[in-house]
């Protein structure tokens, strides 16, 4: 195996694990999507290197994988359940502020998926519109309409929230 | 300039990013995962067997037909008569099936499939009979086409029994999809040793339009009232939705009144110290009121499933009684992902 990609795997893995999780919220099929692109790029990885931007390709790798056929191979039912809040068996934490962030993620998992990762990919990762339909694979004229409808589900919810406490 | 909702957004998602699976010995795992798809096309099955082994790094070798039974099975008592005003009525999980039969399927899959039906439709999965959750052939009927998609994904036409078709390659994938009337796809997947167009051809024209029953392993002796079921898995889980409000649910309207979910997960589950220690039907679990006054109720069926059970804005009482009404029957689920 290419020593480059060697480092790379290093280096950037657990970046790219974070990035599958938050798009996820599934440990194993993060964990087995960041397998997978990164498996598909070790026989493939001198041509990578050629095109500049090996980070960048891979990343999108991860996306497509996160967002294609595998992301309908695993759903089920409980895909929704999956990303309820659910202390002590998903790892989260009902108590105070927690109780807000697991609602905010909660209502994040519900979205359909390409807006799920608009918001990931912005929020998250910094990216600009452009190269967010870049990874996501469609135009940045989507990202932009995609953003402010996700967002504006999540100040619903987030307003529900605090009127309940 | 940036809003509240979105400073709350970042916090989460920063905060949660720490919460990530451990990236472990990637290195080891992807040099195994290359070497395997180097050599599946030449491979044969046992081969990837033992190569998928190692690429895992654990041997589970448990599946539908070697599961493990619930060592305490429920004791569930006779349905309690609901209160007048209950959010609940005497009833049980209606008939559910699948749209589609297969006549044929290749050897080494699974004859009885896990069956759901979720957000893209209903589907059919006739995993590999030696690896729990290993990819064999998938079946799907769904109102859009739901094949694989992406840059790596090769399209060409065809036709299946006399319908225009289009056959789709996406790494070691081979779909076949079609329409039997404008908005009702059939979609054949098949993957890893069966991902050849020879088997999604021959499964594709064995489809018989003959409803095959399936059973979810949850008996349930209430019914929230005016509900039917949206989602449900042959693994055991179900969410129930008011009649009215299913499109509202289809649609993916986070806030969607009425909905209950029931769902045995492959879980160990400790949630001392939080929310109210319960025992239900002789089982420990913990009931959690959430920010939106649902609840949410957690039970350990053993040291390794649990039963969730998420309501509505119900009773304390209520939210208890319908768990007393509801029972996993199943076994041992696979591990998850």
């Amino acid at each position: 195996m290419n020593a480059s990609f060697e480092e790379y795997v290093v280096s950037r893995g657990p970046v790219l694990i974070r990035l599958a999780w938050l798009l996820t919220r599934d440990e194993h099929q993060a964990q087995d999507v960041v397998q997978d692109a990164l498996a598909k790029a070790a026989g493939r990885w001198p041509r990578i290197e050629r095109l500049g931007a090996p980070d960048a390709y891979v990343r999108k790798m991860v996306v497509n994988e996160v967002l294609s056929w595998r992301r309908r191979r695993h759903a089920v039912p409980t895909e929704r359940l999956a990303d309820l809040p659910l202390p002590g068996v998903y790892g989260g934490d009902p108590a105070g502020e927690h109780a807000d962030r697991a609602e905010v993620l909660a209502l994040l998992a519900m979205l359909p998926p390409q807006q799920r990762a608009v918001l990931v990919l912005r929020y998250y990762e910094g990216l600009d519109d452009e190269s967010i339909a870049e990874l996501v694979g469609c135009a940045p004229v989507t990202v932009r309409a995609h953003a402010p409808t996700a967002l504006a589900r999540l100040r619903a919810r987030a307003t529900a929230v605090k009127e309940s406490l | 300039m940036i809003t509240a909702a979105e400073h709350h957004l970042v916090e989460a998602l920063q905060a949660e990013a720490h919460a990530a699976p451990p990236a472990g010995d990637l290195l080891r795992v992807v040099r195994a995962r290359a070497r395997q798809r180097s050599r599946r096309r030449v491979a044969t099955g046992s081969a990837i067997a033992a190569v998928a082994v190692v690429a895992s790094g654990a041997v589970v070798r448990l599946d539908r037909d070697d599961t493990l039974r619930v060592p305490q099975p429920y004791t569930s008592p006779e349905a309690p008569a609901p209160a007048p005003a209950s959010p609940f009525e005497p009833g049980a999980l209606p008939r559910l099936t699948f749209p589609v039969t297969p006549r044929w399927l290749p050897a080494g899959v699974h004859r009885t499939p896990r069956v759901s039906l979720a957000d893209s439709g209903f589907e059919a999965s006739y995993d590999d009979a030696s690896r729990p959750r290993y990819m064999g052939v998938d079946i799907w009927s769904s109102d859009r086409d739901v094949s694989p998609t992406g840059p790596e994904a090769a399209r060409r036409a065809t036709t299946v029994n006399g319908h225009p078709a289009t056959l789709t390659t996406f790494a070691d994938t081979v779909a076949l999809s079609w329409q039997t009337t404008p908005g009702s796809w059939r979609v054949v997947m098949a993957g890893n040793s069966w991902g050849e167009e020879s088997v999604v051809r021959r499964v594709a024209e064995s489809l018989a339009e003959e409803p095959l029953e399936v059973h979810v392993p949850l008996e349930l002796g209430l019914m929230p009232r005016d509900a039917a079921p949206a989602q449900w898995s042959t693994d055991g889980s179900v969410i129930l939705v008011p009649r009215d409000k299913h499109e509202a649910w289809k649609a993916g309207d986070g806030d969607v009144p009425g909905v209950v979910l029931i769902a045995a997960r492959r879980a160990r589950a400790d949630l001392t110290g939080r929310g109210e220690e319960v025992t239900v039907t002789g089982h420990r679990g913990w009931l959690m009121r959430q920010g939106n006054a649902r609840y949410t109720l957690v039970l350990v069926l053993t040291d390794q499933m649990c039963l969730v059970i998420d309501t509505p804005a119900w009773s304390r009482q209520d939210v208890l009684r319908f768990a007393e009404a509801t029972r996993y029957t199943g076994g041992l689920l696979p591990q998850e992902g």
